[in-house]
Parts: C-alpha cells; structure tokens; sequence
C-alpha cells in the first residue's frame, strides 16, 4: 500500500497546487451553491431559512426567468450561427496566399478581441445613440429611417448580435484558419487535377476537413454565449440602472438576472437555484450536441 | 521525494505569502487606526456630497478632536447596494453611508439600519412631516436629510413665450401643449424610467405599504401610465430618456426640449451644469408640481433625494449620530450647502433664509419660495422595503406601453405580479 | 454567372471586389476604436457635434482630468498588480498540473481531467456567491487576494499546457531521469524550457483575462482605491453624470497595455489560440 502510494506520489503533488485551489474555488462553491438553492434569506442578523425545493418550483413558473431563457437562446443562435458562418468565409478569403495584406486584414479583425468588453461597449452605446450617434448620423445622411437601436425592444437583442459577432468574429477566424493550415495540399492539388471549380472544393473537400475545428468553434461560443452577461450589463447600466434587463426587458440575459436576484435583492437562495439551472441547461446542451455530431467530428478522443 | 516536495511546497508559501502581504498592504480602509482616535467612514457616491460635507466635518474634528473623518466618494449609486453586500458579509461596512430614501425601508426590513430615534427625534420640528417621513420608518428615526427631490418642473419661458402658449396649469393643458410644440419639432419633456414615478406620487397613489405589500395595481397607476404612453408614442411630445441622459443634454442645449420634469436637484448638476450654455442663463423658470387636471388642488411629489444613516454594524453610532446633528441638523450648515452647491436644503429655518434668493440662471425667479410653497403640499411618500422590483417592474412596463403599443392595464397588471413576486420582504 | 467575365478580366474584378468587401468589413470593425480615440480629444461640448467624425479642436482636457480627478492611476496599477500575480500563479499551477496530466500514469488521471474539462461549462454566477460568502468569513472581501485566487485554478490553461507537453519526446525525460535528475528537476530544468513558448501564449491568456475580468471584482471590491480598471471605469458610466470624453480616454489608455501585449507576442498568441481546437 505504501508504496503503491509512494509511487503515484510526483504526479499527486504536481497536480495538488491546481487542484486545491481547483477545489476551493470551483468545486466547493458548486457544491455550496447547490445548498444554497435550498435556503432563502430572511435578513441580515438572521440564519438562512430552509425551503426545499420551493425556489426550483417557483423557477419554473417564473416567467421573468422563463423570458431570460428565451433571450438568452435567441441571442446565442443568431450571435453563433452569423458569427460562424462569417468567420468560415472570412478564414477562406485569407487563408489565400495569393491575397495581399492579408496579414493586415487578420490583424483587424481580431483586433477587438484583446479590448476590455466595457469599453467596447461603451462605445457602441454611443455610436448606436437615437439622437446624437454616428449610426443613426450616417443613416440619416443617405435619407434612410433612424431606430433607436439600444432602446428600442424590438432592435435591442439584435444591436446586441452585431456587437457580440464584432467582438468574437476574429478570435474564431484565427482558429479557423489554423485548421485550414492543416489541410494537406494535395488533396486540393489531385481536386483541381480532376477539373473541379473552387466553390466545388470548398464545399466537397474543404469544409468536411474542416468540420472538427468549426465544431470546436460552435461547441465553445456556444458555452461562451450562453452565459452573456457583460454587454448587457454595461449598456443598460444608465438607463435603467445598473443589472437593468435593458428596454422591456429585452436584453435580460439569465446571468442578469441572477445578478438581480442575488446581489441587487439579495435573495441569494433563489439566485443560486437560477445559477443552477443555467449550468444544467448549458452542460446538457453542450453534450447534446457532442452526442450528435462528435462523432463526427472526432471529439471522442480529447 | 522529501526534498522534492519540500520544494514545491516553499515555491508555493512564498507566492501565498508575497499575495497575502500584498493583500495585506492595501487592505480595507475601515481596517485601520490611527492611534485612539475614533475612525469615523462616511460613504457617499456623489462628489458633490463629499465636497460640500467636508467643510463642516473639518469644523466638527476641531469641536471633537478624538475623533477623525474619512470620506470616500464611490461615484456609482449603487453605493448603497455595496453598503448591503457589506452588511451581509459582515466587513467593511462604513459608519455612515448616503442613501436614496427610496432604500430606506429595505434596509431596515433587513435589520440593517441603528436606531436612531433617541439622538435624533428632537430634529422633527425642524422638518416638514412629508421631508422626516423619508428618513423615519414605521415611528422609528433612522437618519437626517442630506439633499431634497421636491419635484420641480424646469421649463424655457422663451421657447413656451415663442410659441405663444402660456405656461399650462395642469398636466391636461400640459400635454395639450406639447402637441403645439411637437408640430414645431420640440419636445416638451424627456421622460423615462424613475422619472416617471413623478407622476403617481403627484396623484397621491400609492405603490406600496410599509410591509411591502404591493398596491400599485390600480386604476389610477394604469390611466397615469397610459397618459404617458400615449405622451411619449402618439403625441411624440415627451422624448423617452431621462433628463440627466448625455442625449437630453443635447436637445437641451440646442433648444429642442422645453421642460424638464424631475427632483430639485436637477438644479445643481443639470440645468446649471451638463445642460448649461450661457446663452440658457435667464431664460429658466421653475414650476411647482402640477394638478392632473383643472380643478384639482395645489400638490407636490418626490423624485430621488438622499440623506446619511448608520449601519447597525457600526462601532461607533454616537458619533455617527453626532456628526449628522452637527453636519446635517444645523440650519447654518444647510444653507452653506444650498448657496455654495445648489443642494435643496430642507430644513424649515434654512428654507426661510434662502426664501428671498434670485438666481440669475431662473431670471430673478424666487425659485426657493418656489420649492418651499411645492414642499407644503407634498404628500409623504411610502416607498416600502420592496421598492427596487417596483421600480423595476414599472419601468418595464412604461417601456411595454410606450414603445410596444400594450394597455397599460395589461401592462400595469403584469408589472404588479412581478413585483409581487419578486418581492425582497414577503 | 462567372460566364460573361471570363479569364482574366474576370479574376481581377473578382479580386477588386473581395479586396473592396475585406476593406469595408475592416472600416466597420475599426469604426468604434477610431471614433474613441476622436472623442478622447474632444471637449464635452463638441463631443455630440455633426458631423462627429472629426476633431476641430483638440484638446487634453479628458486626460487631464482623467489622471488628476479621478482614481485612475490607481486603478491602472490594481489592475497591473493583480494581473501580474494572477498570471504567475496560472503559469506555475497550470505548467506543473499540465506535466503531471501529460507524462505521468496515476489512478484518476483520465476521470480528474474530464472533470475539470466538463467544469469550464459552469457560468462563473453559479460560483461567484460561494466565493463571496468564503471571502467574507475570512475577512478578504476587498483585498487583492479576492480578485487573484478565484480564477487561478485555469483548466483552460491546463488543458493547453497538458497539450504542449504531450509533444514533448518521453526519451529526453528519461535520460535526464538516469543522469540522476529528481522528478521536480525535471519540471523545472527540462520541461519548463521546452514548452516556453505555450508559456509564452498562456501568459497573454491569463493576463488579457485578469485585466478584462469583470464579475469577480465587481462583487469582490468595495472600495474606489482598490477597483481595477474595469470596475473603476464602470462606476464612471454608471454615475449620474457620465464625463464621455472622460471615458472615452479612459477606454484609449486602456486598450494600451493589452495591445502592446498583443503586438509584441501575436505569434505565441495565435499558437495559443489554436492549440486546442486543432491538435488532433
């Protein structure tokens, strides 16, 4: 027994740093969380209170947490599936040798990926302004109806698309195009051999090669927009307040509104069960679709 | 192996301590003491709070020397909202902090507030009733007054003159009114979000009692709203934003809007400040709340407003509330703050000295006696400890009817269930 | 459709075209980035002015005050602090974890590792209460540990640097073994070298990450002199009266330090991008 352990010692003791503060700062809080979902806060000076199961019941007839569902889907279907497509195209475009300056153009488009989310969206807040931004300004030059993109239910979910594609188009460009990196040649050598057009190539040979890397891409923005809070939280901070669900509660994300629960009124029991079930959501879609296409895609082996 | 580990193990403490001096070094500013001397933390998110508060902290050091003030100035309103996660986690909460009186009945649902009823009830005379019931919570005193949101409506005399419309007596003349000045491209008011609550408060109606239930599902919060909606999306006379949005400044100052209707201190910061052009100068005049419809009596309303309290943490709640008595209680110290920052001053005897006061910017207006005559027929707003999903929950549901075409009774009805549900004090 | 323009001159339309699409997708990317930088050096008044695309007459007024009213500074180097000590902990954790998932056999070792894969799909509110409540009863709220150590168990970083090391040839592990080297020599004098540059990437990881991270500090910080950036510069939007031109130089500064970063190390970074998506 000893020495069995004595063995396995190195790797434990490598692995023991990571994993404690692993376990301190991951797994103990998903644990405690879960307890947590199971109590209400009463007050300040009072213990937690233990209510079962109520806060998952009462989720389920919640229709704010119901409506920050259907947001939060919405938003991540179009942002993933535009910022996708448009990303395949924008690698395929520069992955040509033949394309000068294409360096300049990957360096632009993954430019917003290293700036602070708030100030992006701080920005965009402006430039998207009714009266005084440059949006609107320019539309109006060339005579054509002005919205109020931010404030406006109808336009505000997509306004958010636009500025979640602008900010991760890039990054899953670069990936991308590390993944067309790894087509071997030839085989569009022996395609061209055999007088095949380049639209052909592309959908017969390039975009199967390709598929394990654009899976990865979908599979991780997915997981990333799922869990949209910073935009939200930043462009609704003036108007409606901080944590605000933006106009109509059209932008209310479900991580906004487990801010709102939780750390704007403080009912900690209820914001956890919220938590709770978002991460189911996320875990079992996220598997649902490994399940689907993995295979495929050769996610088997990680 | 031993040594191995021992290894990684020293690479280890020594990162954990290098992290935990650094942590150390900068560490809470409540923490620390200076000798004897009581630390007296004061919070506030307003500059000019801090600013205008510190003269008379530095004059109430020297009365009481064993005691030192730190100001901190947080910038976000959600200071109040960092006082509570403070009070829940049971650290770093200040020994006095700002806040909304909006606020005050949810922190004292949560048990969070001293009690300062036994310091501070003598203060009551010196007060209108409508003013103190906005510090005090079911008989209990718990603060004093820092700045007042006694509506006032501010509006253009020259833009309503050009126009030839005399400046409307009640809010049905009002909208009628902005219908004339939308056909020129003006709008007459912005309105969004809290800013509408103006309008409930001005017609008495209450949104909830002190046990936070929810009232607001009425007949007349519905045709309240409706009217605005219909203001903001028929009409186009009310531009939907509120006034102190970087947008409303513009049209401000460009001369397309015409009134704004919010608190007093609109004032200081608005008006006189991010929304000031010298040309502007004279040309405002400052109207009292209006009656809904003629006929009606004279009335006032309310929008924001903040004054200090104590947490019931605080080691030192004496001197907390010897501070307020000395900072915020004396009439001398009130009117230093109105004539130096434009803060509404609340108390009776400093309202009378600044009574005969003519701001250039208002034109020679007497826009104190104004305010003073308004603060008279103020109805005591009950806001209840579950004022933020009310809040919330209305200004959805102006967004629903304003820029969604829904009734307001549908919408109002919703809003209610929400709130309701979402009630922090059940 | 190709039919009608044929050969050459059809290529070079084509080229013409996709160069004039590339140049207008690069105008609207760079759009709010330039519009930044324009309203950084413009008074408040003329901020809003039309046409706003241009500046008619600059000024430093937003910096000035940037630096001399409000905590900035302060934040700047909170946030420097905290990203620097961040980064060192996630490449020493990350490199030593990543090595023993890579090189050794252990019982656990595949199921530890699906674990902590399957955890980068928890949303960081599900934890972030917990870790509040923690920090409170050890009386960390508001310190710089609080803002550290949550996010320093990086199983992205792991995930990257077990990846690396997998490349790294067993053979030159075991000679240094039979020269006498303990395990943790390896680590340090032999693995640590090879694998510099996927050092190299998860240093611009974990820094970009602790300077952008948002939710912990807004939760964990109290205090207006111990903010980072992130949450300094959002209790200005947040106040009642917002300085855009204020903020907007905030914003520019700002981008600084991460574009240096990603200037300087755009290699590393790319490889650390596509590290896990492509390896097969």
């Amino acid at each position: 027994m000893r020495s069995k352990l004595g063995k396995y010692r190195t790797p434990y003791l490598f692995i023991a740093p990571f994993f404690v503060l692993f376990a301190a700062f991951v797994l103990s809080p998903i644990v405690y969380s879960l307890w947590l979902s199971l109590q209400e806060v009463v007050g300040i000076y009072v213990p937690l209170q233990f209510v079962g199961l109520k806060n998952y019941l009462d989720l389920v007839s919640d229709p704010r947490f119901l409506h920050s569902l259907v947001v939060t889907f919405t938003y991540t279907f179009f942002q993933v599936t535009i910022m996708v497509v448009l990303a395949v195209i924008l690698a395929l475009i520069l992955d040509q040798r033949t394309l000068r300056g294409r360096n300049v153009y990957r360096l632009v488009f993954f430019f917003p990926v290293i700036t602070s989310f708030i100030v992006a969206a701080m920005v965009f807040k402006l430039l998207l302004d009714k009266e005084i931004g440059l949006f609107n300004m320019l539309l109006r030059a060339v005579h054509m109806r002005t919205h109020a993109w931010l404030e406006d239910p109808t336009y505000a979910l997509p306004s958010l698309i636009t500025i979640g594609i602008w900010r991760w188009v890039g990054y899953q460009m670069v990936i991308l195009l590390a993944g067309l990196q790894n087509i071997p040649a030839e085989l569009y050598d022996s395609a061209r051999v055999d007088g095949a057009g380049s639209l052909r190539i592309v959908f017969r040979i390039t975009l199967p090669l390709l598929f394990p890397v654009i899976f990865f891409v979908i599979v991780m923005s997915v997981i990333g927009s799922l869990q949209l809070f910073d935009e939200p939280f930043i462009l609704n901070m003036h108007g409606g307040g901080a944590g605000s669900g933006g106009p109509a509660d059209s932008m209310l994300s479900t991580a906004i509104y487990l801010y709102q629960t939780g750390f704007l009124d403080f009912r900690l029991g209820y914001a956890s069960a919220v938590g709770y079930v978002l991460t189911v959501v996320i875990l079992a879609i996220s598997l649902l679709q490994i399940l689907t296409f993995g295979k495929r895609a050769g996610f088997a082996e990680i | 192996m031993n040594e191995r580990g021992a290894r990684v193990f020293a690479s280890l403490t020594t990162l954990a301590f290098l992290l935990c001096a650094s942590a150390a070094f900068a560490g809470g500013t409540s923490e620390s003491t200076s000798g004897k001397k009581v630390q007296l933390v004061v919070w506030a998110w307003d500059k000019r709070a801090t600013d205008t508060t510190w003269a008379a902290s530095q004059e109430f050091m020297k009365l009481h020397p064993n005691i030192e003030v730190q100001a901190v100035n947080f910038g976000t309103q959600d200071a109040h909202d960092k006082v509570l996660t403070a009070l829940v986690s049971g650290v770093g909460a200040p020994d006095l902090f700002l806040m909304e009186y909006w606020a005050v009945g949810r922190f004292e649902a949560m048990g969070a507030l001293a009690d300062l009823t036994d310091q501070l009830s003598d203060y009551q005379a010196n007060y209108s009733p409508a003013v103190w019931a906005l510090v005090s919570y079911k008989d209990r005193v718990y603060g004093l007054p820092f700045d007042g949101g006694p509506a006032a409506i501010f509006y253009r005399k020259d833009i309503f003159d050009n126009a030839g419309i005399p400046f409307p007596t009640n809010w049905q003349d009002f909208a009628a009114a902005g219908r004339k000045l939308a056909a020129n491209g003006i709008y007459i008011l912005p309105v969004q979000g809290e800013v509408a609550t103006l309008w409930l408060f001005g017609r008495h109606a209450s949104v909830s009692d002190y046990d936070g239930k929810i009232l607001f599902d009425n007949p007349q919060v519905v045709d309240t709203y409706q009217w605005l909606g219909d203001r903001i999306a028929k009409d186009k006379s009310i531009y939907y934003k509120l006034p102190w949005d970087p947008s409303s400044y513009e049209l401000i100052k460009s001369g397309k809007i015409a009134a704004v209707a919010a608190g007093f201190w609109y004032s200081g910061f608005g008006i006189s400040d991010l929304a000031y052009t010298p040309d502007l100068s004279g040309k405002w005049r400052i109207a009292g709340w209006l009656p809904w419809k003629a006929g009606d009596g004279a009335t006032g309303s309310f929008l924001g407003g903040a004054g200090f309290f104590v947490p019931k943490q605080s080691q030192h709640v004496k001197e907390a509330a010897e501070w307020m008595k000395f900072v915020l209680g004396r009439p001398e110290s009130e009117y230093d703050q109105a004539t130096k920052s434009g803060i509404f001053p609340f108390q009776l005897g400093a309202m009378k000295q600044l009574a005969t006061q003519t701001p250039a910017l208002y034109g020679g207006q007497q826009i104190y006696q104004t305010m003073m005559d308004e603060l008279s027929a103020a109805p005591p707003v009950i806001y209840g400890p579950n004022y933020a999903p009310i809040l919330n929950a209305l200004n959805t549901a102006l967004d629903r009817i304003a820029l969604q075409g829904v009734p307001a009774a549908d919408a109002i009805r919703d809003a209610a269930a929400q709130a309701d549900r979402e009630r922090v004090v059940k | 459709m190709n039919g009608s323009l044929d050969g050459y001159g059809g290529e070079v339309a084509r080229r013409i075209s996709l160069y004039l699409l590339l140049t207008a997708a690069s105008i609207v990317m760079l759009t709010p980035f330039y519009w930044s930088l324009v309203a950084s050096f413009k008074s408040q008044s003329e901020l809003f002015d039309l046409p706003n695309v241009f500046i008619r007459q600059p000024t430093l007024a937003n910096y000035a005050q940037l630096f001399g009213q409000t905590l900035f500074v302060r934040w700047f180097v909170n946030s420097c602090l905290v990203a620097i000590a961040y980064t060192v902990l996630v490449l020493f954790f990350c490199s030593l974890g990543g090595f023993a998932f890579a090189k050794y056999r252990f019982p656990g070792r595949n199921g530890l590792f699906i674990a902590l894969l399957s955890s980068t799909m928890i949303p960081p509110w599900v934890t972030i209460i917990p870790i509040f409540s923690w920090f409170s009863r050890l009386h960390l709220v508001n310190s710089y540990l609080s803002v550290i150590l949550p996010g320093s168990a990086n199983v992205f970083g792991l995930f990257l640097m077990r990846q690396y090391i997998q490349g790294v040839p067993s053979s030159l592990l075991d000679a240094a073994r039979v020269d006498g080297c303990k395990e943790f020599g390896i680590y340090a004098r032999i693995v640590i070298p090879i694998i510099a540059p996927a050092l190299g990437a998860l240093t611009i990881f974990a820094f970009l990450g602790s300077w952008n991270s948002f939710l912990n500090a807004l939760i964990l910080l109290r205090t207006p002199d111990m903010f980072t950036f992130p949450v300094g510069m959002s209790s200005l939007v947040g106040s009642m009266n917002p300085q855009y031109g204020v903020l907007m130089a905030c914003a520019v500064i700002s981008v600084v330090p991460t574009s240096i970063i990603f200037f300087t190390m755009q290699k590393q970074l790319v490889a650390g991008i596509t590290l896990g998506a492509t390896k097969e």
